[in-house]
């Protein structure tokens, strides 16, 4: 199983000092986030997109590169990249650079958005999200699995004899998972793609959550991917720390009362009751955490947000020790033991060239394009004539 | 504003049908067959027929009064009992509850803010899915319905009020303000497609002393709460709304593609098989 904390790069209020971070100082800090998870034995580092503040998300895959350069291990994630705004074709290309930076370090959950402007900003309408969702990530599919396409489709321009490049390292696109909170419909993408399905999990009660997972299980085993429990699941979730769990609640409570994401509802009490946030020491944590698997079945990935609110980055480093140094193994070997033999594990650049190279045979990298001069001729008077 | 409702008795993912009795596939308008066998079908759809018309109807009422008493929850009182005599008198049995709003108020503004119902809040909107009609009842505050009302309503899912049966009450210090239940409170039930009775009553104080004919210059206030009660009790009594009750009993749980949402709430089903979509795209 693989566990790893996510980022939206807010740029939050520290309301105990009223001190805000530049946005130069939020990048630099989630930098060091991102290669402290590593340090401390986490699996995975996921990084939001936004292309407005108070976020400072806009480029995620020049910063997941970043991040790449700097680590060794840790797998570049996505929470969320938008399959509806976003050009698929630079999906494409942007993604699979990363895997050939990263030596395969990368996968990708795609999401919808939650900003409504930012269908209009790059030319889009949010009443066809959906539409979007579906029609852009069936291109995107075969992006990364045809070497040339021609593609008709509603949202975008045509594309004839279209080559994304580079082509997926090793022949294998990165895996994706499909995020969604309230819409059956991407359950339902998920499973007819043999995707992952992934489930923020962090402000919903658990008894929508589960739901969403069976329905995405079930349609898994209808396109034949797998039986339903074997079908690829994840979660966010959130939690804040301390060794003594009284202080915890203490340090937290300014945090959640003036962060906008909590939006000054119900009470700490009343969110940690009926949603995944919990609030304490890492053993309530712990505690918490292994009642997952009992609602969405044995799942594949858990993430935590744990850098927002405004918490100060000296907190939040400390926050990333205590997941990677006291919850998470313990959560690893308590889950690992309960998943059952042919429940797979979540995947892996290698666990997918795996399972190509048994069924297509070993990859071979050789160029399989023209090379030569198609690159001084184009000039728009050219096109005239 | 999307919440997380479960719908308990509705065919489809919209809400109440109440538009006629042809998701039996059974014919109630025309003459049965005579002499012929009835089908397994006809026999199920008469038994959830039966099973419907044997339960008590649910009448929920939702007060949004601020005081203890308070003339809005008097006028809720009044509109409640003047349709369970009129239903009574149908020979329908009827189950009332009545809410007030002020003892969910936070609940309703946790779930504006933070989309989080809390199980008190979730028991209402359960109570509201799967009650066959609602009278609510607000006190005119600057014009329009009171904040708390509002609130309340806003703080739901929209699908929620679709075809249920309503009746609209108002109170205010005076009868000035009479009509704004009709400019400003009955377009928000329109707008929510809810199948209102079309009297709404608005009690001003002084209503609640006028009993008698001669007493006002206006129609008294229990003739107008009667006169809607019995509006609302041909709307629950009528063929087609038995018929609606039926189906809504005997349809099948929303089971989605396939059969993959058996099970879950009736919000899961909505969803088109991808080889339906994909082919549209091609």
């Amino acid at each position: 199983m693989q566990f790893g904390i996510f980022t939206i790069a807010d740029i939050t209020r520290d309301p105990t000092t009223g001190r805000v971070p530049t946005e130069h100082e939020r990048l630099k800090t989630m930098i060091a986030e991102a290669e402290l998870a590593e340090q401390v034995g986490l699996d995975a580092f996921a990084l939001g997109e936004h292309h407005n503040p108070p976020f400072v998300t806009s480029s995620p895959t020049t910063t997941l590169a970043y991040i790449g350069a700097r680590t060794e291990k840790i797998i570049l994630s996505t929470a969320t990249t938008l399959i509806t705004t976003n050009d698929p074709v630079k999906i494409a290309e942007d993604y699979a650079m990363l895997q050939h930076l990263t030596e395969g370090r990368v996968d990708l959950v795609m999401g919808r958005g939650n900003t409504g402007p930012v269908y209009p900003w790059f030319g889009q309408d949010i009443r066809k999200g959906l539409e979007l969702a579906i029609e852009n990530y069936e291109l995107l599919h075969r992006l990364w699995r045809e070497d040339v396409v021609d593609w008709q489709g509603e949202f975008r321009t045509p594309l004839q004899q279209f080559t994304s490049t580079p082509r997926p390292l090793d022949g294998v696109p990165p895996f994706v998972w499909h995020g969604s909170i309230r819409s059956p419909q991407i359950a339902e993408q998920a499973a007819y793609y043999g995707d992952g399905f992934f489930h923020n999990n962090i402000f919903w009660p658990m008894s929508h959550t589960k739901q969403m997972v069976e329905l995405y299980r079930r349609r898994f085993e209808h396109y034949g991917h797998g039986s339903a429990k074997q079908a690829i699941v994840g979660l966010g979730g959130q939690a804040f720390m301390r060794k003594d769990s009284q202080a915890a609640v203490a340090e937290f409570r300014p945090y959640f009362d003036s962060a906008p994401v909590y939006g000054g509802g119900p009470s700490l009490e009343d969110f940690t009751a009926q949603t995944p946030l919990v609030v304490g020491s890492p053993d309530q944590v712990i505690e918490r955490y292994l009642t997952m698997a009992d609602h969405v079945g044995d799942y594949q990935r858990q993430l935590f947000l744990m850098d927002h609110a405004g918490l100060p980055h000296q907190t939040v480093m400390e926050q990333i020790e205590l997941l990677g140094t006291e919850v998470v193994p313990v959560l690893r070997r308590e889950l690992d033991a309960r998943r059952p033999a042919d429940v797979p594990d979540a995947p892996t650049h290698a666990s997918l060239v795996a399972a190509a190279e048994a069924e297509r045979g070993a990859f071979d990298p050789t160029y399989r394009f023209e090379t030569g001069d198609n690159w001084t001729g184009l000039r728009a008077e050219d096109a005239r004539e | 504003m999307m919440t997380e409702t479960p719908r308990t008795e509705s065919p489809t993912t919209t809400g109440r049908n109440v538009t006629g009795p042809t998701t039996t596939g059974r014919n109630v308008t025309g003459p049965t067959t005579t002499g012929a066998t009835t089908t397994a079908a006809q026999q199920g759809a008469d038994a959830a027929a039966g099973a419907a018309a044997a339960r008590p109807l649910r009448l929920l009422v939702l007060a949004a009064g601020l005081s203890t008493p308070s003339s809005t929850r008097m006028l809720a009182d009044m509109l409640s009992g003047a349709t369970r005599r009129a239903l009574e008198h149908a020979g329908k049995a009827v189950e009332v509850r009545t809410i007030e709003l002020r003892e969910i108020a936070r609940d309703a503004t946790d779930m504006l803010l933070s989309r989080v119902a809390s199980p008190r809040l979730q028991e209402v909107i359960d109570a509201l899915g799967s009650a066959d009609a609602v009278i609510a009842v607000t006190p005119i505050f600057n014009t329009g319905p009171s904040g708390l009302f509002k609130t309340f309503v806003d703080a739901l899912d929209t699908e929620l009020w679709r075809g249920t049966p309503v009746l609209l009450g108002a109170t205010a210090g005076t009868s000035r303000h009479a009509l704004a239940l009709e400019h400003a409170i009955r377009p928000v039930f329109v707008y929510l497609k809810a199948q209102l009775v079309p009297t709404g009553v608005f009690a001003a104080s002084s209503d609640f002393g006028a009993m008698q004919a001669d007493e006002s210059d206006e129609q008294p206030l229990a003739l107008r709460a009667a006169r809607a009660a019995d509006e609302l009790a041909a709307l629950l009594t009528s063929p087609a709304a038995a018929a609606a009750r039926a189906a809504a009993e005997a349809a099948p749980e929303p089971s989605g593609a396939d059969g993959d949402a058996t099970g879950l709430d009736a919000e899961f089903a909505d969803f088109t098989p991808m080889d339906a979509l994909l082919h549209r795209h091609r």
